[in-house]
């Protein structure tokens, strides 16, 4: 997951792109050196330290992990539970990204 | 001669070699009855027919031209054909009666039901009266169904009568009125179908929601370092929200 995750950012980087995380980890500072060791440079929400937290209960999430691809207006476009192939991601990543840069220069 | 059919009062014209007591078939109702004395024709009604099946016999008696044994079966046929008749007439006013008897009950259970039907909605919900009182006059539609089932007699009321009732009482009713009768619930599945479907829509706003081609809904949270920051500030870039955890 990870180094898919680390290739698709640094592929994306000048796109109108990002990667954001919701974790649900309980211990914060424990998860600072796992984002160090993982090079996970990506922004993440914290969950309030369980898979019960409110954001992944605002999304009714109840299975790990979950991705949604939200397109540049805002709307959930993809949504998978469990973690799908990386050419299943960059296919729908490119085809948003694509749509979003049609829609900024309009 | 002419004949009347015992069973439908049918004039019936038979021919006239036909020896009396012989068995023939009333094309109509396809009742088979036997053929009476030449004397005692031109039957009307069911009663007369009983009589002139007591007078054949009395004239086979007389009769001393006849063979004995045409005699014994004539007096066979006509024996047997009075219990006959009068079973019939005694089925046919079994049937009617019960019938009757079948839709009056119908017609007082339908009664009962929309009255406890009106009575149990009416503290459950005082302000949409004029709504309710639309679904109280829809049982009684089936009023005429009791009626069309009459001739089957009475062995089909309780059957389609009952099924109904299950049906609407643990699917909708069972949380909301268990006191009242099965039968009371059936107005109370409006409001049990209208109040769910609200529901999932007041989570989020219109056009909100976690399906997709549904607006994600918006995130204002931290991040792992404590600092504050929202879906919607990336709006305009396509976004992979990824739900995770190292573990």
């Amino acid at each position: 997951m990870y180094p898919h995750e680390r290739s698709l950012v640094k592929k994306m980087h000048n796109k109108p792109f990002v990667l954001l995380g919701v974790n649900s980890d309980k211990d914060r500072d424990a998860l600072k050196p796992v984002l160090e060791k993982e090079k996970i440079t990506w922004r993440s929400f914290w969950n309030g330290g369980s898979t019960n937290g409110p954001i992944s209960q605002l999304y009714k999430v109840s299975g790990w992990p979950t991705l949604l691809l939200i397109d540049a207006k805002g709307v959930i476009r993809y949504k998978w539970l469990g973690a799908p192939s990386g050419d299943v991601i960059d296919k729908a990543v490119e085809k948003l990204v694509k749509e979003a840069s049609a829609l900024a220069k309009e | 001669m002419r004949v009347a059919c015992p069973e439908c009062d049918t004039a019936l014209r038979l021919k006239d070699d036909l020896p009396p007591g012989k068995q023939v078939r009333c094309p109509k109702c396809q009742k088979l009855f036997a053929v009476p004395e030449a004397d005692t024709t031109a039957v009307s009604s069911k009663p007369a027919a009983r009589r002139s099946a007591v007078a054949d016999d009395d004239m086979d008696s007389d009769d001393s031209r006849r063979p004995v044994r045409r005699f014994k079966k004539k007096k066979q046929q006509s024996t047997s054909a009075l219990p006959a008749i009068l079973i019939g007439g005694f089925a046919v006013l079994l049937l009617v009666g019960a019938a009757i008897g079948g839709g009056i009950y119908l017609l007082s259970r339908d009664t009962k039901s929309t009255n406890v039907a009106s009575s149990s909605t009416e503290p459950n919900r005082p302000t949409p009266r004029p709504e309710m009182s639309a679904p109280t006059p829809t049982p009684t539609p089936p009023r005429p169904n009791p009626e069309a089932m009459q001739p089957n007699g009475p062995g089909n009321i309780p059957p389609p009568f009952v099924p109904p009732t299950p049906p609407n009482g643990p699917g909708n009713g069972s949380p909301f009125v268990p006191p009242t009768s099965p039968t009371g619930i059936n107005p109370n599945v409006p409001p049990q179908t209208e109040r769910p479907k609200p529901e999932p829509k007041s989570d989020f706003p219109e056009g909100v929601g976690l399906e997709v081609g549904k607006m994600a809904p918006e995130i204002a949270g931290e991040d792992i370092d404590g600092k504050e920051f929202k879906l919607s500030d990336y709006r305009g870039k396509v976004v992979l929200l990824d739900f995770w955890g190292n573990w």
